[in-house]
């Protein structure tokens, strides 16, 4: 009896410490790596996963090996709770990082609060780095007060993805991109068929029944923001005296050429990851960011995926967004710590080249974008001419996560038909004035 | 012995003996001392402090802290958000709560007259119960995905399948689904537990009265075990209605639009992501009033107790 009641006692503990190891196996993120054994240590959050991850994983090794009187202890954090930690971690006043990346549109929410120090500016003020190496407008968008707080540390931007098999099939040239919102709906009809091998160009095209999609818009950030641009408008103008400009009629016509891609010419709506569709012929086209290029680089046959700039659309210019990754300190950090931690900036932003070979991630450094990386990196040409002749910095905000949350569940309200296009927008501008009150 | 006496007697310190119970009774509170730190700490102290933060603007980035009064309260009613997530809050406990409590129960009465492998099954059907929400999340989230296993499932008889956690109209019912599928063990061993109670004499004399199986559930099951009714449906509705984790991991914080978004995905953002800490305390202690007259109300309809 007793022997029974200790055998099922175990079996039942065996399957609890199964049960339970289940999410700690699928932890890959949140740890930290103390790298180094040296006696300044710095605390450094990131939020670069996958390849950037690694290769930003490898630039730190790199510098504590150069510089053994430094430990880092460097936690990766998922984007989806970075800000919320980070937050905490600040308002807290322990426990969070000394150094850490931001997207360059959130750093009002840190600047103007006093939460970070304008690091750059006194780098640039000490020659450890040279404030023209980088695009004036980049640099504006993270200067308050005449003082530039983060430095950048790579500045991308998104584009089409597009696949040469189904070019082919459609009798497309790879360098032939879209010139106008009008060639890239045809061009969208001409990409898209059916399990006939029916386009909606053809006599009995079975709208049920597609086989190959046109086109994923993906997420908003990247399709929907630069489109705001094209008409000559954008979701807020920028911090700190911010005016809701997303419920303005050119936004509303932005956003229904997006709404009628969806729902007269069968684009998917971009509600999930599309990228093995487009490896498997299944997808034609692909708004997305530069950061996907390793996807692409890794899993795809020779030359089925090409890069194709943001298409013009609107009646007001050609633009794609532009982001920065940018390497932000906190106010209350040591002044030991400080000095390490800005020759590691330095020591990052040197080797930012090497970041961008092996995540197609342009450099924010001017001078390290040369031309022969473009050989290397097929997204490279077509995406840093249109981001230095086109590119916009994506708004910024004070209230940035708010409004950010706000304008996705809008758009995701309209692409599932929930709302029209002006109701959505509407209600988004009336919340986002709230929230900016 | 007058109380003058004493009186006296007390006041020589040799005379402070303890009776047996007194000092059982000293023991007892000792013991309890451990737990009531805890409670005071990291229950009692933290409802305070939401309680005053409710009628404070607390800025957390900004770190403002100044009192406003009623304010937090006016500005929850012009939020249409608080409402939207109020009102799929109630549509997804009331939905889960009444899912819960069907499948528990039938479990409970499935159990109970089995012989063979009942250990087993009991097992089986609470081992869900064990997991965590993340690992949930994750699974549900593959298996309802639109080329997930369900519709993969589905399209061997010919159907297309469903977007289920993309379609406003089927996303709280999915969620609903996974968490009855998650956390119906707990209320079956309750039921089961309550059913155990009922004393076999009744059912005999249901039968030999002529009562069938459907007259003998209505009519004597479900009354003896009111009590365990009213526990179930009382704290599922409460757990239910602060539905965090399905929403924030299987829906994008609540998708498509605010489909799925909760009150407490409300809270939470308004508090951890935005900052806002004092109209997040007066939101929560909003939900705590809505809670509260729920639990009334199942107390009124449900509370009357039945003796045979």
């Amino acid at each position: 009896m007793h022997t029974k009641l200790v055998s099922r006692i175990l079996l039942a503990f065996m399957i609890l410490l199964l049960l339970g190891a289940l999410p700690l196996m699928a932890q890959d993120e949140g740890e930290v790596q103390e790298l180094g054994t040296g006696e300044i240590e710095i605390n450094f959050w990131s939020g670069l996963g996958g390849p950037d991850g690694q290769s930003m994983t490898d630039l730190v090794t790199r510098f504590v090996e150069e510089n053994p009187e430094v430990t880092i202890n460097y936690q990766i954090l998922g984007w989806g709770t970075f800000f919320d930690k980070l937050s905490a971690a600040i308002v807290a006043g322990s426990g969070g990082p000394d150094l850490m990346t931001l997207w360059h549109s959130v750093v009002p929410q840190y600047a103007l609060t006093g939460h970070i120090m304008p690091v750059a500016e006194q780098m640039f003020n000490l020659g450890m780095l040279d404030k023209d190496d980088f695009s004036p407008a980049l640099l504006d968008s993270v200067a308050f007060g005449g003082e530039v707080y983060p430095v950048p540390f790579d500045n991308y931007g998104a584009g089409l993805y597009v696949n040469t098999h189904l070019l082919e099939r459609a009798g497309i040239a790879v360098d032939d991109p879209p010139e106008s919102g009008e060639e890239f709906i045809e061009y969208i009809r001409r990409l898209t068929w059916d399990e006939n091998g029916n386009t909606p160009n053809d006599a009995g095209f079975d709208a049920e029944n597609i086989e190959v999609w046109p086109l994923s818009i993906g997420w908003h950030r990247i399709t929907i923001t630069p489109a705001l641009y094209q008409w000559g408008t954008d979701v807020v103008t920028p911090a700190p005296d911010a005016e809701v400009l997303i419920d303005s009629d050119a936004a509303k016509e932005a956003v229904q050429y997006y709404h009628d891609l969806v729902f007269e010419h069968h684009v998917l709506p971009g509600v999930n990851w599309s990228g093995e569709l487009m490896l498997n012929d299944g997808l034609s086209m692909y708004l997305d960011g530069a950061w996907t290029y390793n996807f692409y680089n890794t899993n795809m046959e020779d030359g089925q995926i090409a890069f194709w700039p943001y298409p013009r659309l609107g009646p007001e210019r050609g633009s794609t967004i532009m982001w920065s990754h940018t390497l932000a300190v906190t106010s209350n950090v040591e002044p030991d710590v400080l000095e390490a931690t800005m020759r590691l900036i330095q020591f990052l932003s040197d080797n930012s080249r090497e970041h961008s070979i092996k995540t197609g991630m342009p450099s924010a450094r001017l001078s390290l974008r040369t031309a022969d990386l473009a050989e290397q990196i097929w997204t490279f040409g077509p995406l840093t001419t249109q981001m230095a002749a086109e590119g916009v910095p994506e708004y910024q905000s004070e209230r940035f996560t708010e409004v950010e949350n706000i304008m996705g569940a809008a758009y995701s309200s309209i692409f599932t038909g929930q709302q029209t296009v002006e109701e959505g927008l509407d209600d988004a501008a009336q919340r986002i004035r709230r929230a900016l009150r | 012995m007058t109380s003058k006496s004493v009186s006296a007697d007390r006041s020589n310190p040799s005379n402070w003996t303890l009776t047996n119970k007194r000092r059982e009774a000293i023991a007892g509170y000792l013991f309890l001392v451990p737990y009531l730190f805890f409670f005071l700490v990291f229950l009692a102290g933290p409802v305070i402090s939401a309680f005053v933060t409710a009628f404070v603007e607390w800025e957390l980035l900004r770190g403002t802290y100044r009192f406003i009064g009623l304010e937090n309260f006016q500005l929850i009613m012009e939020d249409d958000l608080f409402w939207i997530a109020l009102g799929n809050s109630l549509y997804f406990a009331t939905m889960t709560t009444v899912g819960n409590v069907i499948v528990a129960l039938c479990a409970a009465l499935a159990l109970k007259s089995i012989r063979l492998g009942h250990t087993l099954f009991r097992v089986v059907m609470y081992a869900p119960v064990v997991l965590s929400i993340s690992v949930i999340g994750i699974v549900f989230s593959r298996l309802l995905a639109p080329f997930g296993l369900l519709n993969a499932g589905l399209e061997l008889f010919g159907h297309d399948g469903f977007n289920y956690l993309a379609d406003p109209n089927l996303v709280l019912p999915s969620l609903s689904l996974t968490t009855i599928w998650w956390g119906f063990g707990f209320p079956m061993l309750i039921f089961l537990a309550a059913l155990y109670a009922v004393p076999e004499a009744l059912y005999e004399a249901a039968r030999i009265d002529g009562a069938g199986r459907w007259q003998i559930l209505w009519q004597v099951t479900l009354p003896l075990i009111r009590p365990a009714l009213l526990f179930i449906i009382v704290t599922q509705f409460i757990a239910h209605i602060q539905v965090f984790g399905q929403p924030y991991i299987m829906t994008n914080g609540g998708g498509p639009g605010y489909s799925s978004y909760t009150i407490v995905l409300h809270i939470y953002r308004n508090a951890f992501s935005y900052y806002h800490m004092g109209y997040a305390g007066a939101m929560a202690l909003s939900l705590g009033v809505v809670m509260f007259i729920f639990a009334l109300v199942q107390f009124r309809l449900l509370g009357r107790y039945t003796e045979y």
